[in-house]
């Protein structure tokens, strides 16, 4: 189930919250939880439940005799257990047909490559479900004593299926002890109701132009004009920060209206100045782990240049193949090593660009990653990158072109404003007029504003009606 | 002391009325979410066709083991649940004109632009044999399509129902990528020359197969887009040029074959209303220019326009509204329909996709049709099998027209020239032409197609009526 579709909104949505907002008791509260998270679960196949249930059994089992037997050998065996146990599944389910693939390619070997299905989420869960683990050997968290409760931390359907990876421990205290306060309730359906727009109505927009302009197949991309080809890049850059950040808008947006706190997961990665910055405002809860649980234990920054070169090398190497098991995506990954590296080396010499120039630098930068992380076939990397200097033997535009930029004109510009903080600066406007004033009109500004998130509703419902088909871009990882 | 007193009560009450605005947020985001929950069970008010995309919309998928195991069930329900939301139609043109905001919409194009093929001055013989070695797998690839247009032929026998009580609905004859431009719409034209090779194949067969039976009309009607779209713009969208594609058909037919180009003809004639705005159509103007020029070529004096009962269709919006993703334009600028009644008669009979015989009116009252179905009023819309009586002639004369709907609005002019028009829809009619022929005793067999009926599924339909 994804969270931009009428059936969620409408059916299961609504449904879990009036149901969660009648129990009296925490306890009931949570039972809730589970049964909704695991409904929906199962909802895109009810076999890889069994995955996701025996994968938390795993964790919460090897963390409770991490704990137990603290201090003796059996303490780290069963550490080493529980995250060979955790990462060899993901690997299994998610690398197989990769690595066999690339066996064949050099080696000729093996014939057949079975072909298996990601289970949905597997990359996310299976993250939170190591962190715990970690965390716990660790000696930072308390191992949680009943399953069920584990249960509910991996596989509650805000984060379970696309993030925010969420760790135990900003969690753990609320999954027993929470307080939904009103103040944050209205922000959760604000937050709720602006990701569901983003995506039905902005991101869906751009997917659109970005298909049009950068179609998948070869002979079709080599035959747009250049301008079509930066239009694209352009819409896909939007379409993908939109879609993927209303997704944890709408999670995080979930949570507060019950009372848990999420971790901010981007922040407006698009005004960064440096891709350093970017990384540090893009899908923040996977750059944390792992800047926490591989870049940190390898010795960081602290053990020479080289050192340092060789724990980036790896850390980024590991963020491309996280986002998907193919080469294009490594290729991605070990893209933003070079630029890290770079930067690194500007800063040894003190080199800084104009701010303006920074951003327009770290745009590019990404908006080029972006053409990497799209095309899984490099030779349409090829195609794009000559398409985008006219090297395709194309014209610079075209009539097709210049009518779709023109009726698309006002969605992509809504949509840039949507990646910069100016909608959240003009709400916040809105909340601080109705506080603070007196007076009618201050009323009823309040009231409008207050009116938004139905509004945004509304027209994401009509977006969504009959456009069934809404792929979710971060699902299959 | 005083001050500070009354600067709390001031807080307080700010902080009362924030907490009151706040719930307000809240509670009218669940009421109305709750709302919309509530409409979407109520079941009997899910549409199950949408008359604006013509087609059956999701059923409700059944439910197998399998299918809970692997999620395709639950998939099933979750696009069965959107694609049948209740008052969808009218979510679809809101949502429409919201898109409109999206940006200027001075021109719009639906669909994708791409090249028509190359369309040779001439015809070579070595052309031929190359084509018909690669035919091989074509042909059997449009017997297929046919076997496949027998399913939708199906699924449009349900729409078809809705004939019964005055609503016909229009098959579409796939309606490619449109154009928008001011208050007009457009479909785009691209030449396959695969598919032309294959046309001429089957009129030449036919002409081949009818030699001293009766004698075969090729009658090519041109698109809108070629009478009436900018030559420039049609070249920037990377269309084709109907007239020459029209000229190397009719230059390689069977010297057997009367071809009727009525390109020209409308060409100069585009000052007139020859093509509805809304819908892919010609109008009945339009084919009576190619009427004229029939009537010529056969050697016969033709009727005067002037001479007809004319009656007028208002408020037609079609099928460009629909497949253009409703433009408001097109919705603000209906379409007239001009209907000559034929003197002769007005009364035929046609035969369903069901075997089901009808007596139905040559030119029907378009006014009780609705907004997007008013085509229909010519000849009762796309039917396998029609015939037309005409009283006032006992000379045995009779023709058979083989058209797609282009052919609808054509007919009605025959019907004072012959004592027998039948008429066979290619997409639908189960038979052998010839055969027909030869039992019927028919003298003339007309070919009514359009540029875009040069397809290799409308070549392969016509080339199973001679086999």
């Amino acid at each position: 189930m994804v969270f931009a579709s009428l059936y969620f909104v409408c059916f299961f949505f609504i449904i879990w919250l009036i149901v969660y907002s009648n129990m009296a008791t925490i306890r009931g509260k949570n039972i809730v939880l589970l049964v909704f998270s695991m409904i929906f679960y199962a909802w895109g196949g009810a076999q890889y439940l069994v995955l996701l249930v025996g994968m938390t059994f795993a964790a919460w089992f090897c963390a409770r005799e991490i704990e137990r037997r603290r201090d003796t050998a059996l303490c780290t065996a069963f550490f080493i257990s529980g995250c060979v146990i955790l990462i060899g599944l993901l690997c299994i389910f998610k690398y197989t047909g990769f690595i066999l693939e690339s066996i064949q390619f050099v080696a000729g070997v093996p014939e057949k490559i079975p072909e298996i299905v990601l289970p949905i989420g597997i990359s996310f869960y299976t993250f939170q479900l190591l962190s715990y683990v970690v965390d716990v050997y660790r000696g930072e968290v308390e191992a949680q004593k009943k399953f069920w409760m584990l249960l509910l931390y991996a596989g509650l359907f805000h984060q379970c299926v696309a993030g925010p990876i969420v760790r135990y421990d900003t969690v753990a205290a609320e999954l027993s002890h929470r307080r939904a306060r009103m103040s944050e309730v209205a922000e959760g359906t604000w937050r709720f109701a602006a990701g569901l727009a983003k995506k039905a109505i902005l991101a869906n927009g751009c997917a659109l132009v970005a298909d049009t302009f950068l179609p998948m197949d070869g002979a079709a991309l080599g035959s747009m004009p250049v301008s079509a080809i930066w239009v694209g890049i352009l819409s896909y850059t939007l379409q993908i920060y939109l879609d993927f950040s209303a997704y944890s808008d709408m999670a995080i947006g979930m949570g507060l209206m019950i009372g848990l706190h999420y971790q901010e997961n981007f922040n407006y990665p698009y005004i960064a100045g440096s891709i350093q910055e970017f990384w540090r405002r893009w899908h923040i809860s996977l750059s944390s782990f792992f800047r926490d649980y591989v870049y940190i234990p390898l010795g960081g920054s602290r053990n020479g240049r080289i050192k340092t070169i060789r724990n980036l090398f790896v850390v980024w190497a590991l963020t491309g193949l996280w986002h998907g098991a193919a080469w294009n995506y490594v290729v991605w990954g070990l893209y933003f090593f070079c630029f890290l590296v770079i930067e690194r080396i500007w800063k040894l010499y003190h080199f800084r660009l104009p701010p303006v120039l920074r951003n327009i630098y770290t745009l590019l930068v990404v908006a080029f990653g972006w053409v990497l992380f799209r095309f899984t076939d490099f030779s349409n990397v090829g195609i794009v990158v000559r398409g985008m200097f006219g090297l395709n033997g194309n014209a610079l535009t075209n009539l097709e072109t210049t009518i779709f930029f023109q009726n698309h004109c006002f969605l992509l510009l809504i949509s840039v404003v949507g990646c910069t903080p100016f909608v959240a600066a003009v709400r916040d406007q809105f909340r601080y007029v109705g506080k603070v004033w007196e007076g009618r009109l201050s009323r009823i500004l309040y009231l409008a504003g207050a009116l938004v998130p139905v509004l945004l509703l509304i027209l994401s419902v009509m977006a969504l009606v009959g456009n069934s088909y809404n792929p979710f871009l971060y699902f299959q990882f | 002391m005083e001050v500070s007193k009354k600067r709390q009560m001031r807080l307080e009450r700010q902080r009362q009325r924030y907490r009151k605005y706040l719930r307000i947020e809240i509670q009218v985001f669940r009421r109305v979410l709750i709302l919309l929950c509530l409409l979407g069970l109520i079941i009997p008010l899910r549409p199950e066709q949408s008359k604006l995309e013509k087609r059956d919309l999701e059923q409700f998928p059944s439910l197998s083991v399998q299918g809970i195991l692997k999620g395709n069930f639950f998939e099933d329900v979750s696009t069965w649940y959107a694609d049948t939301f209740p008052f969808r139609e009218k979510l679809l043109t809101a949502n429409a004109a919201v898109e409109r905001l999206y940006g200027l919409g001075r021109q719009q194009i639906h669909g994708n632009v791409g090249t028509g093929d190359e369309i040779p001055t001439e015809y070579t013989e070595a052309d031929i044999q190359k084509k018909n070695k690669k035919k091989g797998k074509t042909s059997d690839k449009a017997a297929k399509d046919k076997d496949s247009g027998a399913d939708v032929e199906d699924t449009d026998v349900a729409q078809g129902d809705e004939g019964e009580d005055g609503m016909l609905h229009e098959v579409p004859e796939s309606v490619g990528t449109i154009y928008i431009a001011q208050d007009r719409a457009f479909e785009l034209y691209y030449f396959a020359l695969e598919s032309a090779n294959q046309y001429i194949k089957m009129i030449n067969n036919a002409a081949q197969l009818l030699d001293g039976k009766a004698v075969v009309y090729d009658i090519l009607a041109p698109t809108s887009i070629g009478i009436y779209l900018d030559k420039d713009i049609q070249e920037s969208l990377g269309c084709s040029d109907q007239s020459q594609a029209f000229d190397y058909i009719l230059n390689n037919l069977d010297s057997r074959v009367r071809g009727v180009k009525v390109f020209d003809t409308l060409l100069s004639h585009n000052g007139e209303y020859l093509y509805f705005r809304t819908d892919h159509h010609w109008t009945a103007d339009g084919a009576y220019y190619a009427y004229e020029k029939f009537c010529k070529e056969k050697g016969i004096l033709a009727n005067s326009r002037d001479d007809f009962e004319i009656r007028e269709f208002d408020d037609f919006v079609g099928s460009f509204y629909s497949f253009g993703n409703q433009a408001a334009v097109l919705a603000e600028n209906p379409d007239i329909i001009t209907a000559y009644t034929p003197k002769g008669t007005n009364a035929m009979t046609y035969t369903d996709r069901d075997g089901m015989t009808w007596e139905w009116e040559v030119v029907a009252d378009g006014s009780t049709y609705d907004r997007g179905s008013k085509y229909s009023c010519f000849i009762g819309g796309d039917n396998p099998y029609s015939v037309i009586q005409n009283p006032e002639l006992q000379d045995g004369s009779s023709c058979v027209v083989i058209k797609e709907s282009y052919g609808n609005a054509f007919v009605p002019f025959l019907v004072d020239h012959y004592q027998t028009v039948h008429v066979v829809d290619y997409r639908y009619f189960v038979g052998n032409i010839p055969e027909f022929v030869a039992q019927n005793n028919v003298q003339d067999v007309i070919f009514v197609n359009n540029a875009d009926a040069i397809s290799e599924a409308a070549v392969g339909y016509m080339s199973g009526l001679f086999q």
